[in-house]
């Protein structure tokens, strides 16, 4: 009986755990495609009234997102603009964020902070489109990596669980 | 305000390290500072009333002046956004709170012909507002016939006041329960932030800036039906136009232009069709007598 239990824990604390490797792969995913709605809001803020960064964070910061987090904190600490540059706020609230991003996307959002506030709209918004762009295109390789990888480290981890199984008893 | 207090708060935009180096003057000394000058690579100065500069503190622990720190302080004037701040920069300053300005120079990016942003920047000019009330007081009685504002022309040579004569104008108007629109091409009367005038030009005032005189003073007319037209500066034959046809709508005007004396303006063929039309009533000169302005008020016919 005791046997019995303990492997179906095992199971299903591996099936969990393969559950949990699924989830990062949607949350990067749902996360990669909140900073595109994002950055599209900025184009459009930008190119229809010129909003300042300060007003764009705030707008942005509403709602109980990651993202939303990422450019709240970000709002709260333009008081220190006077110390730091804008840039450097940014990577900082990046990195506190610990936003589900793998390399070539946090490099991506990253530049984000290169770009907010520096130009003249009509440019800022042209350098938003094409960091946009980017991010689209990342989102769909990560979405094709979650569909992929998702489904196999749900798959190797029930495996791996059932496998523990087998040697224990 | 006293020009202590107004460094004070004109200096809020720049980076820590140089405010504190800034703070560390004292009071006597920052009560004489008109301009703060930043210049990569060079330093930080200080100019007086006669424009002689000094540099602040050249010993060990003088602040570094760098082309980041000029960023910065543009950053931080700015709030990190640079946008919809195209027309400020082609005109070469940013307004500020209070109504101080920071004259910007170094590597000009360039679109059709306008600066759009700087690539490079080798020196910032923090320009300390202080505005002068009561310029207007011994002025505006005489510009008054039965009771009613007649036009007014303000003539002067550059640097002697004209911008805070028609500022003071525009805010004892106000006072009078005269309803003024006023065209702040430059942003150096009201200096609008936020849509919050910077300096006090009264509670009565409607303002336009960020767009042409011409096309200002044609929106105020249409929008605001002001009593008097406001304009800093005619130089362009629209802004005539524009102000004459104020003037044949019953509004009366009220403006600034360079020159010496009614001579020279009269062979000026900008201010000619004004001069015809008789758009303008009064003329105010000023000029400097003893370190002091003095103001000259003439009928014009």
């Amino acid at each position: 009986m005791m046997k019995a239990l303990g492997g179906v824990m095992i199971v299903a604390v591996s099936l969990w755990l393969g559950f949990k490797g699924m989830s990062w792969y949607r949350r990067r995913c749902r996360v990669l495609s909140e900073l595109i709605y994002a950055i599209s809001r900025m184009e459009a803020e930008l190119s229809g009234r010129e909003t300042e960064t300060a007003e764009l964070l705030k707008l942005l910061g509403r709602g109980e997102s990651e993202t939303a987090w990422l450019f709240r904190a970000c709002y709260d600490d333009m008081e220190e603009l006077e110390e730091r540059p804008f840039r450097e706020i940014w990577l900082e609230k990046l990195n506190e964020s610990r936003l589900p991003l793998k390399g070539e996307e946090r490099e991506t959002v990253e530049r984000l902070g290169h770009v907010l506030g520096r130009y003249d709209s009509q440019l800022q918004t042209r350098l938003l489109g094409g960091l946009r762009c980017e991010l689209e295109e990342l989102l769909s390789v990560a979405r094709e990596e979650s569909a992929r990888e998702g489904k196999s480290a749900l798959t190797v981890s029930g495996c791996i669980g059932l496998l523990l199984v087998l040697l224990l008893m | 305000m006293d020009r202590a207090s107004a460094v004070r708060e004109a200096i809020s935009v720049l980076p820590k390290p140089i405010r504190f180096q800034l703070m560390s003057q004292s009071r006597e000394e920052q009560g004489r500072w008109e301009e703060i000058r930043l210049r990569a690579g060079r330093g930080l100065f200080t100019a007086d009333s006669s424009g002689r500069e000094t540099r602040v503190s050249s010993g060990p622990q003088s602040v570094i002046v760098e082309e980041e720190t000029l960023r910065q302080t543009l950053e931080l004037a700015t709030r990190a956004s640079l946008q919809g701040l195209n027309e400020k920069l082609a005109s070469g300053f940013l307004p500020l709170p209070g109504g101080h300005r920071l004259g910007i120079c170094g590597t000009a990016a360039v679109r059709e012909g306008r600066t759009i942003s700087f690539r490079n920047l080798s020196s910032l000019n923090l320009r300390i507002a202080c505005p002068v009330e009561g310029a207007g007081l011994e002025v505006l009685p005489r510009l008054v016939e039965a009771g009613k504002f007649q036009s007014t022309l303000i003539l002067a040579p550059p640097g002697e006041g004209k911008t805070t004569l028609l500022r003071d104008l525009i805010r004892l108007l106000g006072r009078e329960g005269i309803r003024t629109g006023l065209v702040d091409e430059r942003g150096e009367v009201a200096a609008l932030r936020g849509g919050v005038p910077q300096l006090d030009v009264g509670p009565l005032v409607d303002i336009m800036d960020g767009c042409s005189k011409g096309e200002g003073l044609t929106l105020l007319l249409r929008a605001m039906a002001p009593q008097v037209l406001a304009v800093d500066e005619i130089t362009a034959p629209e802004d005539a136009l524009a102000l004459t046809q104020g003037a044949n709508c019953g509004v009366h005007v009220l403006a600034t232009a360079h020159g010496g004396s009614m001579e020279e303006l009269r062979r000026r063929s900008l201010y000619r069709p004004l001069l015809e039309q008789k758009v303008f009533r009064r003329l105010v000169t000023i000029s400097r007598r003893d370190g002091r302005r003095t103001y000259q008020v003439e009928r014009m016919t």
